[in-house]
């Protein structure tokens, strides 16, 4: 075991952090699987509206790859397929049996993993889990035959009032030892699992078998695995691995182990406006007014599917996404406009820098949505480079990516990062640019040459 | 504050939308409405929903106040030089009582009783602010407007660098400086330094170096830096400044570049340690206290928003080179010139490099961005400063002169930092 020390980075004191207790949501009335999520498939249906679907039968598939299925997490019957611009599947909506009096969850019979990899690759495919995998680079769900020089199991979570995953995987050691000795058969390299050093719940994590324990202390985004990847086993060129958290880790052991669709997952839910916080037991893809006391939030509120790091909006009436493990519910904001917010000290706000009110003080703030100032040009106060751990230069990755220089961000460790390892940019940078997006456009414009 | 958000508001409408009466000068009002109000912009629908309250304008407001010690001591040194020198005059027989010009303020405020014992405060500092309130509201004035101008042609937001800089040309142009050549010095730097590389953020010179710069070179006989400039009410026939007639002093750097080694003591003869450190001595407004250059490096520094990087190597560059330059000149036979003979420590306190470095270097758009390249950047600074101060026969400062070779250089710094990291992820596969 390793102690790896992560010295630069910023935690943010979020109020609302979800209690350590796991109770089980109500059953959702129906679940929506969404595509928005994952960026860059071609979605083909294969069900109807009215079709009586059961627990773990395939929804759509992705025509990229036709073994890669979506399945449903509940029986039930289909209420509607909706799509988008241009006929692209938007979003499936499944009532749930569960939630009727009587109803309960008939499963399909799910192949499980056996033989060499690409038996145990095409089982996951078909099981419709594929999709709780990460790529690095990249950060996208694998796509291709490259096969994965290492596997990073993320058991901690740094990001701002994160679940953790430790707490959220309590109590399954024989599901994560299946899932592990799983993602063991994928790679041709070790499974790595990284966890916070020092940290509660990780008698069983500890004493897991076949993968190799890596211990991270310090600020996030220390519990990042693109800053575990950086960590320990950098990427050379041409060389992939894939991410996967803890909790999905879980999930595919249970799937392993039973034959059967693991339809639910551990949901934490926080932020200072959420109205019950604390973990839950819910259904995959439910409708989010299981998690906010029964009905939708009607407020100023934004709900974000994720944390306040990363994650998307998503209306009141809307659902949990597909790996999502928080959500997060802070003010909005809406037409909040500070009268010489810019010039008169500001005490009480969340902040890193000194100009403001001498930074972050030992306290929980409650912090909405706005982006406090107008967008300008880079102007480059260390900001940035304090709070970013990689050894990447990002103010003149940002200017390659801008400039459309693939090859020059490339060198300057483009695939290296996410949106997500360079979050904590977007948070201090007074000038309000959005590292994230530009990191994006660059990693798409490299996809695109590739 | 709600009566004056309707307002605001009110008058939104007349500017916002594409086809308002006045939407062709939305910048404009966009720019007074933020400086009121924060803009009402809130995050994305994806990736970072919560942000810093800080913003580029309080980050630059955080740099003007860094500023404010050095101008209010302006205010009054000003005054304090002028009379001083009026008084030295009167006592040679050269001006009677009776010839005192007043100026636009002292004309209004009544004028300054001069007596044997000096001028009463509230003159000393009425004349300080006759001189400099013009310099400041024409530098903002010209500046502001190209500025404006500009961001209309852009349709983008009026950006807040301009008012660091507008308050550090203030502070870097002699209080004579007549207020034309100083119009003339800022609308270039603007254009040329500025708006033609694409406005704040782009520029590859610190503008307010330029305007000082182009003085230099456009007016030498004002600028050079050889002659002391007193402040007075006249236009001396010959003399575009608004200058004391028949009263000039060397610089301390102009004193010492024309002495052999006695430089220290004929300093010294001229302004004690104390009195340079003070600042009680005449000369642009950021030059003149360097303990007023400290609290503002000192209000910087605890903001985080100038580079203590660059800072620290500014001063161990000028320190290392006034001790090294001496030595191998003796060593290799070079002609010595009297600023070898001042003691590192001695180079510090004289001329505007302290001013410099702290406020000019550290500007984040024209220095290097690696922190390595901040660390090469202070320190050749340093060394330039003092080679143009030692060897170079005609300018006897050199600060400005080093910091904008070096800001032109700074690409080519972080070129080579960047280059290293690059070769690290390179050598890894």
């Amino acid at each position: 075991m390793t102690t790896h020390k992560i010295k630069k980075g910023l935690d943010l004191p979020l109020a609302g952090r979800a209690e350590f207790v796991l109770a089980d949501a109500t059953e959702p009335t129906e679940v929506g699987l969404e595509t928005a999520e994952f960026v860059g498939i071609k979605p083909k249906v294969l069900v109807k509206e009215g079709d009586s679907v059961q627990t773990g039968q395939p929804i759509f598939l992705n025509k990229l790859d036709r073994d890669i299925v979506w399945s449903s997490p509940v029986t039930g019957k289909v209420k509607s397929v909706e799509y988008g611009e241009r006929r692209y599947l938007r979003r499936v909506v499944i009532e749930n049996d569960a939630a009727k009096s009587g109803g309960a969850d008939s499963f399909v019979d799910l192949p499980t993993a056996s033989g060499d990899r690409e038996g145990v690759v095409k089982a996951i495919k078909g099981a419709g889990l594929w999709p709780l995998l990460r790529q690095r680079p990249l950060g996208k769900m694998p796509m291709g035959d490259a096969v994965p020089v290492a596997i990073f199991v993320n058991g901690m979570d740094t990001a701002p009032l994160a679940a953790d995953p430790a707490f959220a995987s309590q109590g399954r050691k024989d599901d994560l030892q299946a899932g592990c000795d799983l993602l063991k058969q994928l790679t041709s390299g070790k499974v790595y699992l990284s966890l916070r050093a020092a940290g509660d719940n990780q008698s069983d994590l500890r004493g897991l078998n076949g993968v190799e324990v890596h211990d991270f202390s310090g600020p996030h985004p220390s519990g990042l695995v693109g800053t575990h990847i950086s960590e320990i086993q950098p990427l050379k060129s041409g060389e992939i691995v894939y991410a996967v958290s803890l909790v999905d880790v879980a999930r595919l052991g249970q799937w392993q182990r039973t034959g059967k669709y693991p339809s639910h997952t551990v949901v934490a839910v926080s932020g200072s406006d959420a109205p019950d916080r604390k973990y839950f037991r819910v259904r995959q893809n439910a409708t989010l007014s299981t998690l906010t006391g029964g009905s939708a939030l009607t407020g100023d509120q934004r709900i974000i599917n994720g944390h306040v790091l990363n994650g998307y909006v998503t209306e009141p009436t809307g659902y949990l996404g597909f790996s999502n493990k928080t959500l997060t519910i802070i003010p909005e904001g809406t037409d909040k406009r500070d009268l010489f917010g810019w010039a008169v000290p500001q005490f009480g706000k969340m902040t890193n820098h000194m100009s403001v009110n001498f930074g972050l003080k030992k306290k929980e703030y409650v912090v909405d949505a706005r982006l406090n100032g107008g967008q300008r040009p880079i102007v480059n106060i260390g900001s940035w480079e304090k709070v970013l751990p990689l050894d990447i230069l990002p103010t003149y990755l940002v200017r390659a990516i801008q400039a459309n220089d693939i090859e020059e961000a490339m060198k300057l460790g483009l695939l290296e990062v996410t949106e997500e390892d360079v979050a904590l940019c977007t948070f201090v940078d007074p000038c309000k640019i959005d590292v994230g997006e530009i990191i994006r456009q660059g990693l798409d414009m490299y996809e695109k040459e590739a | 504050m709600q009566f004056l958000r309707n307002l605001v508001d009110k008058q939104r409408s007349l500017y916002h939308a594409k086809d308002s009466k006045f939407h062709k000068v939305w910048p404009l009002f966009d720019a007074l409405e933020t400086f009121l109000f924060a803009p009402d912009f809130r995050a994305g629908k994806k990736g970072v929903h919560v942000r810093d309250y800080v913003d580029l304008k309080r980050v630059m407001n955080s740099v003007i106040l860094a500023m404010v010690p050095c101008l209010l001591w302006a205010f009054w040194n000003t005054g304090v030089m002028h009379f001083a020198a009026v008084a030295q005059l009167m006592a040679d027989g050269k001006m009677a009582a009776g010839d005192y010009v007043l100026g636009w303020l002292q004309g209004l405020l009544g004028a300054p009783e001069i007596t044997a014992e000096g001028v009463s405060s509230f003159d000393t500092l009425v004349f300080g602010l006759q001189r400099m309130l013009p310099i400041v509201i024409v530098s903002y004035g010209v500046g502001l407007s190209i500025e404006g101008l500009f961001c209309i042609i852009r349709k983008e937001e009026v950006s807040e660098g301009y008012l660091v800089s507008g308050m550090l040309i203030a502070l870097i142009v002699p209080a004579s400086t007549p207020l034309w050549q100083l119009a003339i010095g800022v609308a270039f730097s603007v254009v040329l330094g500025k708006e033609v590389f694409g406005g704040t953020g782009m520029n590859i010179f610190n503008p307010a170096m330029m305007v000082r710069a182009f003085l230099f070179f456009a007016f030498p006989a004002q600028m050079s830096g050889d002659a002391v400039w007193v402040a007075g009410n006249t236009s001396p026939v010959g003399v575009p400044g608004n200058l004391i007639d028949g009263y000039s002093e060397p610089t301390a750097l102009a004193l010492v570049k024309t002495a052999g080694e006695n430089a220290s003591e004929l300093l010294t003869a001229q302004y004690s340690h104390m009195d340079l450190f003070l600042g009680n001595m005449p000369g642009s407004a950021g030059e003149m206290s360097k303990l007023m250059v400290l609290l503002g490096a000192a209000i910087l520094l605890i903001t985080g928003v100038g580079s203590w990087r660059v800072m620290v190597a500014g001063v161990i560059g000028m320190l290392g080179a006034a001790f090294l330059v001496p030595i191998m000149a003796d060593w290799s036979g070079l002609p010595m010139s009297g600023g070898m003979y001042l003691q590192p420590w001695e180079h510090l306190l004289c001329g505007g490099f302290l001013f410099g470095i702290v406020f000019m270097a550290t500007d984040p758009v024209s220095s290097p961005e690696t922190n390595i390249g901040k660390w090469v950047y202070g320190l050749l600074i340093g060394v330039f400063t003092i080679l143009v101060r030692m060897i170079n026969p005609a300018y006897p400062e050199g600060a400005m002169l080093a910091i904008l070779l070096l800001n032109a250089f700074a690409p080519t710094i972080d070129h080579f930092v960047v280059a290293a990291n690059m070769k690290r992820r390179l050598k890894r596969s």
